[in-house]
């Protein structure tokens, strides 16, 4: 168990040092890649990656989807839409591939969320010649526009002749605002992955992708 | 068997504190709301009307004034205490107590602490003084406030004037 629990550790290091010896130049221009972890929050995120120039230098846009129509254990509104975009700069260390690369990236990030889901109203009324508001449960629906920005550090592994695997880590800044209230507020923002979530956050994951 | 205890209470709390629990009973009142313009607008002297929930009593020369908890204050003459006449009302919205001082009646509105004056023949009430927001907004009678969700249901400039019974 020990044994297995530092070679999993290790692996990106072994691989690595595999990679001093097998060094492989690639002339790559263009890729396309999926993040799967963008399925946990109901969402699909497909990253194309552009070459810049000949430093290894490559422009990132990721357009998002989002879309529920079903409480999950997440969250518990009623639906959801949502579109995104991020873009990134991307630098990779080694001006030519190698089957390890590492690299950084940064670059701004856009959300825009549709979400309905039960919530308060106010309705106005009339009584003894006052003018009184009353609170109502109704379906409402709240937009959320969600700017911000990432900086990652990653490590790009070719795992067959165009196919690859990146890890990544990093983090960023999140600053949210809904049609509802006026700046911050708490129902969609109150931990990380919430929709309305204003703050710095850690980022991280996993993307497969090819390059050609 | 013994030692199986300390874990089940250990996965019990894993499992309250993933899933969550409401730890509050819902409140049996909902918050009733003005605008700031109309409730300094609302204070006004009317008809008056019956006792329905009453609050504080102040007695004063000839006048009785009686509270109506969180609607405004009876104004009784009291002139012939064998035959108490209800002669009027003032509308204050969120007022719970009351004071005089001077012929001048004091009373919360809401938030507001306002000043009152009636003329002679109490047919007219002015508010000759009002400063603003000294009192915080009134809790429900199960002792809560407003929630997040209720504060941001209404408009920035609404204020709690009551609680109602569901």
């Amino acid at each position: 168990m020990k044994n297995i629990l530092v070679l999993f550790l290790f692996f990106p290091l072994l691989i690595s040092a595999q990679n001093i010896t097998e060094e492989k130049t690639k002339q790559l221009t263009f890729g396309v890649g999926v993040v799967p972890q963008y399925a946990i929050l109901n969402g699909m995120r497909i990253d194309f990656d552009y070459k810049l120039n000949d430093k290894n230098q490559w422009l990132v846009v990721a357009p998002q989807v989002y879309l529920s129509s079903d409480p999950n254990f997440t969250w518990d509104y009623n639906s959801m839409t949502g579109f995104g975009i991020e873009l990134q700069h991307k630098v990779f260390l080694n001006k030519e591939f190698k089957t390890v690369n590492p690299y950084f990236a940064y670059g701004p990030t856009f959300n825009y969320f549709s979400v309905q889901d039960d919530g308060l109203t106010a309705r106005s009324y009339n009584e003894d010649g006052g003018n009184y508001i009353g609170l109502v449960e109704d379906e409402m629906t709240t937009r959320i526009f969600k700017f911000g920005g990432n900086i990652i550090l990653g490590l790009h592994y070719f795992l067959f002749d165009n196919l690859y695997m990146d890890a990544y880590v990093g983090t960023g800044i999140r600053f949210s605002y809904d049609n509802q209230t006026s700046g911050l507020h708490g129902y969609y923002n109150d931990w990380w992955a919430d929709l309305g979530y204003s703050g710095t956050l850690m980022v991280g994951g996993i993307r497969f992708g090819v390059m050609f | 068997m013994k030692k199986l205890l300390p874990y089940s209470f250990l996965l019990l709390i894993i499992f309250a504190a993933v899933v969550g629990f409401d730890v509050l009973p819902p409140s049996g009142y909902e918050p009733v709301f003005m605008l700031r313009s109309e409730m300094e607008k609302n204070v006004q002297l009317d008809e008056p009307r019956s006792v329905k929930n009453p609050g504080k009593i102040y007695l004063k020369d000839h006048l009785i004034f009686i509270n109506e908890k969180y609607k405004g204050i009876h104004v009784i003459d009291n002139s012939n205490p064998e035959n108490p006449e209800n002669v009027a009302f003032v509308k204050i919205d969120g007022c719970i107590d009351i004071a005089v001082k001077n012929n001048v009646l004091y009373a919360d509105n809401a938030v507001d602490l306002i000043a009152l004056k009636f003329d002679e023949n109490l047919t007219a009430v002015n508010v000759v003084k009002r400063v603003k927001n000294v009192f915080p907004e009134p809790v429900s009678p199960d002792g809560r406030g407003l929630s997040w969700q209720e504060k941001q249901a209404v408009p920035d400039d609404a204020i709690v004037v009551r609680w109602e019974h569901r």
